[in-house]
């Protein structure tokens, strides 16, 4: 809450987060499966948003 | 298909279930780990943006304020057709919005009252009398009510009385509190009893300061009276609130003013705000769909193959079936 009080964009993990697990659950039925793949999605999302981040961060410079 | 291992009972009960409350519809076949996941990632999803939004993101409107049937985006919440699948958190919109839209639009210059008004005060009055002038800010009862047929026979008419303190400035001694009671009579300006959001600024006071909006206030304005012979005359005014009851503001249709201040005091985070119910909405559709049709991909306990192929079953469940059938169609060799 207080790094999210910070800039909004930090409200998008838990977003992903859930995301993550809701559609990870609604593939598989064994836990650890679903917690596997939700893992693994969830990092692929924070990673391609922190990436779009910062390339938009970087031609952004100096504007 | 699903899979045999898994036992959805009655799915179409289940879906059911799991669009009115998320998770209830796994509870209900006995996958409490599936149900856990989706009840506390959708419900939390959904009420943190509705607690983002200051509990008034969730709501439903198809029709403009004056009752015209055209169309223009911004009178309809296209957003809760996604909300509305979170199921029994986001239904109260629907009976909302028949109550917000069947009150008489006539009478929103609110000339006439919804019902009678017996309740706490909290505001500012003006009273100017040659022997009686004061100004301050005043708290206690306020009755108003609808006089069908007008004291003198004039028509109907909304009459009412104030009993409370007023807090006067005098000079030399400071604010003091005064016990007050006076008549009102109209003019009389009242807020809609069904209201998600509505200005309640003073302004009689003569400051200036920005617009104040409240959910959990309705904004009353009437005149002072008193009896001059026959006739009342008016002697001063009162402004302020009532309190209105959670079942009249939550999750009734916000009009354009009351959106655009929302917008204005918490900017982004009202947009986010309706994402978070809006997503809520669109992940309880995959776990309705995964109640009534189990999971898509399978078990969970395949073992995957390359790219571009299907998942085949665990060694252990798929090696007996091809063996048992190859036994059974190859025919025993004769003699």
């Amino acid at each position: 809450m207080l790094l999210a009080a910070q800039n909004v964009l930090w409200y998008l993990l838990p977003l992903a987060l859930a995301i993550s697990l809701v559609y990870s659950a609604s593939r598989f039925e064994l836990p650890e499966r679903i917690v596997h793949r939700a893992t693994r999605l969830f990092l692929q999302i924070v990673l391609f948003m922190g990436t779009i981040f910062a390339i938009l961060f970087v031609l952004s410079d100096g504007l | 298909m699903a899979d045999p291992r898994i036992n959805l009972k009655n799915p179409k009960v289940a879906a059911l279930l799991a669009f009115l409350i998320p998770g209830a519809g796994h509870w209900y076949q006995g996958r409490c780990f599936k149900a856990v996941i989706y009840s506390v990632c959708v419900l939390g999803t959904f009420c943190w943006g509705q607690a983002m939004a200051e509990w008034k993101g969730v709501y439903f409107r198809w029709q403009d304020l004056e009752g015209r049937d055209r169309f223009r985006t911004r009178d309809r919440t296209i957003g809760y057709l996604s909300q509305v699948l979170v199921g029994l958190p986001s239904l109260p919109a629907l009976v909302q919005w028949r109550r917000y839209s069947s009150r008489d639009v006539d009478g929103r210059d609110f000339s006439q009252l919804e019902t009678p008004i017996d309740a706490p005060f909290e505001g500012y009055a003006k009273h100017d009398t040659p022997n009686d002038s004061w100004e301050g800010q005043i708290s206690g009862h306020l009755q108003l009510s609808l006089d069908d047929t007008g004291p003198r026979g004039f028509g109907p008419e909304v009459r009412g009385h104030f009993r409370g303190i007023a807090r006067i400035e005098t000079p030399g001694a400071g604010e003091t509190d005064v016990a007050k009671e006076f008549n009102l009579a109209g003019p009389i300006t009242i807020a809609p009893q069904v209201l998600g959001n509505g200005n309640v600024t003073t302004t009689i006071d003569g400051k200036s300061r920005a617009k104040d909006y409240s959910s959990s206030r309705r904004y009353v304005r009437s005149r002072i009276v008193a009896e001059r012979g026959e006739f009342d005359a008016p002697v001063g005014e009162i402004e302020g609130t009532i309190p209105r009851a959670f079942k009249d503001w939550y999750q009734v249709p916000l009009e354009d003013d009351a959106v655009q201040e929302m917008n204005r005091r918490l900017g982004r985070r009202y947009e986010i705000a309706l994402l978070f119910t809006w997503v809520a909405g669109l992940l309880n559709l995959l776990a309705i769909w995964d109640a009534y049709e189990g999971p898509a991909y399978g078990y969970g306990d395949e073992v995957d193959q390359p790219e571009g192929q299907p998942s085949t079953a665990p060694a252990a469940t798929a090696v007996p079936t091809p063996v048992a059938t190859a036994t059974s169609a190859t025919p025993a060799p004769s003699s």
